[in-house]
């Protein structure tokens, strides 16, 4: 029989919904999991096991006495450890919030709740999700690399298969790099779609709440669950929130994709990963895709722009705490928390015209060529071994791992437009990667439509890490 | 996230940094400091890049929101 841990969320949804399985047996099944691989990955910060169990035997009478609240009802989902969760211990990565307890619950979890999902734990991230110190999480891809940051918990949890999705943040990629490492469907959605009431900033005006799953219709679904507008967050966007699921096989013959050449497939990009995504293009024009060429050279800015404005909109938040608990921080993430307070205030302004500069640009490329997406590689390497994160590239490629990691996903964050990467391959060396489409603005419903087109055409996201297959 | 960048051959003084960053209430150590000066001498170059870019008749939107996004 198969391992429930290995079906998908929606699979697992599909089964609640006939009545052949129940929510306390999708827990006990995610308890054995983590009982299996955490003494391996560490993927949790807190497994909630008693009250995942109380609220699965809840929806169980529930679902038995009324039938389900949706495609979420009685599913165990994880959270990342800087999002609010009332009652429960948010940590967020830190020494300075070491035993801390909100008193309410982030928006999106609220969402999520009410749908009928369940909390299965609290997943690691870097401290305060800067992704400059080490958390004890590892990818079962390999577990001398860098599992992706800074939703490296969310990450490690679902490709390992003790938990069917689990909720990232992504300030300049933290969900789509941890997707990518790790063989998952990450989606960071337009800015605004979903409430960030009740996360831990990194900087208010590039943070995003996503999810990261197995597949791409499972994104859709947790999506849907999570999104919405939220009065008590003046960055929500005041938009009606679609089926995403509904137009997932419309296929996409006639649909008009960009791709960028200067700077998404730079000579950076890793020859296996430049092959492999070359092959998606070709794919998409095979299925009836207008592929055309594009330019953006103001992508050339995005970098700067958006390490400007995290460092300045971050050291912000962490004015009082810096002065007050300076020591509990990591030295690593303490002397970025610094290094944005010594910033010239026109730094920062400079840093918003810029990224103004590069949001019109990006929107008229959509605008002028008619795009329904863009498209490229979500990172130029896999991953690179944790103790080469800042030494040069072994490729020889003038840079450091860490410094191109985020070469791809910043961007969209800046532009504030969905952007999602989806499993597209495995290195020589095991390392699995994606690609990534980036969406017009709250049209997330195309992004997906787009990436399940190539998905139900493969097997990578079904793909497993050796080391999960053999606990 | 990997932050900082190549930066110009300016030298910074760390002493200075270090008194600056404790004059704004920053506790910073004379090992850190040296960090911090490197850091900082890295993002001040940042700005480079935006200088093939005419910006200057742009008003910055510090927390912006998408066209359509129906809040405003």
């Amino acid at each position: 029989m198969t391992d429930l841990n290995d079906l998908s969320l929606s699979e697992v949804g599909d089964l609640l919904g006939a009545g052949e399985i129940s929510s306390v047996e999708l827990i006990e099944a995610n308890l054995r999991a983590i009982e299996k691989t955490e003494p391996i990955v560490h993927a949790y910060a807190s497994v909630l096991a008693d009250e995942a169990l109380d609220a699965a035997r809840e929806a169980d009478a529930e679902i038995a006495g009324s039938g389900r609240r949706g495609p979420l009802h009685g599913v165990p989902i994880g959270i990342k450890d800087n999002i609010y969760t009332k009652g429960r211990l948010t940590e967020c990565g830190s020494r300075v919030m070491a035993g801390f307890v909100p008193d309410y619950d982030a928006t999106c979890v609220e969402n999520l709740e009410r749908a009928g999902a369940i909390i299965m734990g609290k997943t690691h991230c870097h401290e305060f999700a800067y992704g400059v110190n080490s958390p004890p999480s590892r990818s079962p891809w390999n577990m001398d690399c860098y599992p992706g940051g800074s939703s490296i918990g969310s990450g490690v949890a679902v490709t390992s298969r003790s938990s069917f999705g689990a909720l990232g943040t992504d300030t300049g990629g933290s969900i789509r790099v941890p997707a990518s490492i790790n063989n998952l469907v990450g989606m960071k959605a337009s800015f605004g779609r979903v409430s960030i009431y009740g996360v831990v900033p990194v900087a208010w005006s590039l943070d995003h709440i996503g999810p990261m799953t197995r597949t791409v219709r499972d994104n859709a679904l947790l999506l849907g669950g999570m999104a919405g507008h939220d009065p008590k967050d003046p960055t929500s966007a005041d938009q009606p929130v679609p089926d995403f699921c509904a137009d997932l096989e419309a296929g996409v013959a006639g649909l008009r994709i960009g791709i960028e050449r200067d700077y998404f497939f730079y000579d950076g990009v890793m020859d296996e990963i430049r092959e492999a995504v070359e092959a998606v293009i070709a794919e998409y024009q095979g299925q009836g895709v207008e592929i055309v060429e594009i330019s953006v050279p103001e992508l050339a800015i995005t970098q700067d722009a958006l390490f400007t404005i995290v460092l300045c909109e971050g050291s912000t938040w962490h004015r009082k705490l810096i002065r007050e608990q300076g020591d509990k921080y990591d030295p690593a993430t303490r002397a970025i928390v610094q290094l944005g307070e010594l910033l010239p205030a026109t730094h920062y302004l400079a840093a918003q015209q810029a990224r103004s500069l590069y949001r019109e640009a990006l929107n008229r490329a959509f605008r002028e060529h008619r795009l329904d997406a863009m498209l490229g590689p979500t990172m130029p390497i896999p991953t690179a071994p944790l103790a080469m994160l800042n030494a040069p590239r072994a490729d020889g490629y003038p840079d450091t791992p860490v410094g191109s990691m985020c070469h791809h996903t910043f961007n969209a964050n800046l532009a504030g437009l969905p952007a999602l990467s989806v499993p597209c391959g495995i290195t020589s060396a095991g390392l699995p990667f994606g690609f990534q489409l980036t969406g017009r603005a709250f049209d997330e419903a195309m992004v997906y439509r787009i990436a399940y087109a190539y998905e139900r055409e493969h097997d990578w996201h079904l793909r497993k890490a050796a080391v999960i297959e053999g606990v | 996230m990997g932050y900082g960048r190549a930066s110009s051959d300016e030298v910074l003084d760390a002493a200075v940094i270090e008194a600056l960053a404790k004059k704004m209430g920053l506790a910073v150590s004379a090992g850190e400091s040296e960090v911090l000066t490197a850091l900082l001498m890295n993002q001040l170059a940042a700005l480079e890049s935006f200088n093939a870019f005419d910006l200057q008749d742009i008003v910055p939107a510090p927390v912006f929101r998408l066209e359509g996004a129906g809040n405003d």
